[in-house]
């Protein structure tokens, strides 16, 4: 990981050298997501702009019917491009990070539907008729056209109403991949046999091109890339209960070095007999960023769901596993700040372990805050690890519980505004905020940072489940 | 803050696409008849590009009298096609002629 390695060649660390060093680092991830930026935007207009410059339409069509081919151009470049938001093309994520990929996915994805809701209303609303979306009826550009229009409302309403409809994710994730594959051909169907504007050269190749590259970034990350992951597994060196139904693997390659990560940053983890027939799943490496000498990696895994619940525990030391990593930009290499707080719910905590051993790895000197919000003590992890790690570097532990015992001293309840004005360091504009843990905290973590007159760009957290 | 930042974008996009789809409208839409406008445009702009266009080395009254002979009803596609084959003006110019042509060609 670049920023790791720029941070990194200075140990112990000087205040400002480091800052400088992240302040470079983040400049160059700046630039690149300005030049990914750039790409979307053109990739999205280039059907349209192609169209534009060729018109090889004659016939008089009003403006309503060009607005209505504008509006459906749009939504074939826009839903060709979102597969390539949740791709996992490291070069395009890291600027950004996953997390906020995922979710710019999600709103393109819902603005795509309503450009495709706007393609038939502006296009014919004089003779639009509640048969035309029938993809039984007419010739194959109507039937191509009413199918990828029924699919894509499929897809959008089954991935807002995922949570509701208690879908499990992993059948969730196949029939979106699916229906993402399906919508794609149909939408090719239709635009080749409508015939008009893809009735010369360049606006044809322009449009199959779109879905071509959604094909082709399919089957690298459902091929190519799991290929590749299956030559270089790893393996558990062991697997420890942490207390509060968490547990930590430490897994090691096999026949590789491994990867270098950013402390924060997280890795899917795929388990069974092979990462062809298995699910991924996100995880927060736990571990220092300085590396170990067998380049081993640990996760911290709370048990949540079947996975985390029954496959977790039953990993022995062999087991093979494999990693697909490093991600996200959640991490205070890409920070810089005098100092830190770090704000954590729950499990919340596994990547600021992996940040306050890497600070302690590193000698980084900066002060750090941990605000850790738990129902009591039971539900602590790392609670003896972080107390010695209080004692190595610049770290304050503030523990915060829901339900303490009737004689705890501490602070009790949720994190308020009047905890964080007795503990944010001056001056609140030199750190740097994260906050990691269940999704409502972060929404009133980071309402109540903002409100304390926290910089908006200085409060990080990461949020997975998007859908 | 992050999801406010990325909702903001997201409609910034939405707002630039469907700028560059009116664009798109209003470059491949053809112009409004002339005699179907307003009654103080003459239609002396249309007249002009057909003069800066095509006059130099023709005659309105040679393309009227050409489109007068075409009985077909895609007589304005066909002269469409032969002035982007001959011209340098871009299709919407070319449109704006065609369609000044025909008004004039048309009895009132």
């Amino acid at each position: 990981m670049r920023l790791g390695r720029a941070v990194r060649r200075r140990a112990p660390l000087n205040r400002n050298a480091a800052l400088g060093a992240v302040l470079l680092a983040a400049m160059g991830l700046l630039f690149r997501g300005i030049v990914w930026f750039g790409l979307y935007v053109a990739f999205a207009l280039a059907p349209l702009t192609v169209a534009m410059l060729a018109d090889p339409i004659v016939a008089d069509r009003g403006f309503a019917l060009e607005l209505g081919v504008a509006f459906g151009f749009i939504a074939y470049a826009l839903i060709s491009a979102e597969f390539a938001l949740v791709s996992r093309l490291r070069a395009a994520s890291e600027p950004f990070g996953t997390d906020s990929l995922m979710q710019f996915h999600r709103y393109m994805g819902i603005a795509a539907l309503v450009f495709v809701c706007a393609h038939p209303l502006a296009a014919v609303p004089e003779r639009l008729e509640l048969a035309d979306f029938n993809p039984l009826q007419g010739g194959l550009a109507a039937r191509a056209g009413a199918i990828a229009f029924w699919l894509l409302l499929l897809l959008v309403a089954a991935s807002l109403l995922r949570g509701r409809l208690r879908f499990a994710y992993e059948g969730w994730q196949l029939m979106h991949r699916l229906l993402a594959v399906l919508i794609a051909l149909a939408m090719l169907g239709h635009v080749l046999a409508v015939d008009r504007y893809t009735s010369v050269l360049p606006v044809r190749v322009v449009t199959v091109v779109c879905v071509a590259g959604f094909l082709l970034l399919l089957l690298d990350y459902r091929g190519l890339r799991l290929l590749v992951l299956a030559r270089r597994p790893w393996e558990i060196a062991w697997n420890r209960d942490e207390g509060g139904d968490t547990r930590t693997l430490s897994v090691r390659p096999v026949g590789h070095r491994g990867f270098e990560f950013a402390p924060g940053q997280f890795a899917w983890i795929a388990t069974g007999r092979s990462p062809l027939t298995s699910e991924q799943h996100p995880m927060s490496i736990s571990s220092s960023a300085e590396r170990l000498p067998d380049n081993s990696l640990e996760f911290s895994i709370k048990a949540f769901g079947d996975w985390s619940r029954e496959t977790i525990p039953a990993l022995l030391p062999g087991t093979r596993v494999w990693i697909d990593g490093p991600f996200g930009a959640f991490t205070l290499d890409r920070a810089p700040g005098q100092g830190f707080v770090l704000i954590a719910g729950g499990i919340g905590v596994t990547p600021f372990r992996s940040m306050l051993l890497t600070m302690r790895d590193r000698g980084d000197r900066r002060p750090v805050i941990l605000l850790y919000a738990a129902r009591d003590w039971s539900r602590v992890v790392f609670r003896t690890e972080l107390e010695a790690l209080a004692r190595e570097i610049d770290l304050r532990l503030v523990w915060v519980f829901e339900e303490p015992e009737p004689d705890w001293q501490g602070e009790r309840g949720y994190i308020n505004a009047a905890m964080l004005e007795r503990y944010l360091p001056a001056p609140r504009d030199h750190h740097q905020y994260f906050v990691c843990g269940p999704i409502a905290m972060m929404d009133e973590i980071e309402e109540l940072l903002a409100r304390a007159g926290i910089p908006r760009g200085h409060i990080h957290s990461e949020r997975f489940n998007v859908v | 803050v992050q999801r406010l930042i990325i909702l903001r974008l997201a409609f910034g996009l939405i707002a630039l696409f469907t700028s560059a789809a009116l664009l798109f409208s209003w470059a491949t839409s053809p112009p409004a008849p002339v005699a179907a406008r307003t009654a103080g445009d003459s239609g002396a702009r249309e007249a002009a590009l057909f003069e800066q266009r095509c006059g130099r080395c023709h005659a309105r009254e040679e393309l009227l009298e050409w489109l007068g002979r075409r009985s077909d009803a895609d007589a304005g596609g066909a002269l469409l096609e032969f002035l982007g084959e001959h011209g340098e003006a871009s299709n919407r110019e070319n449109r704006t002629i065609v369609v000044y042509l025909e008004t004039l060609a048309t009895p009132p």
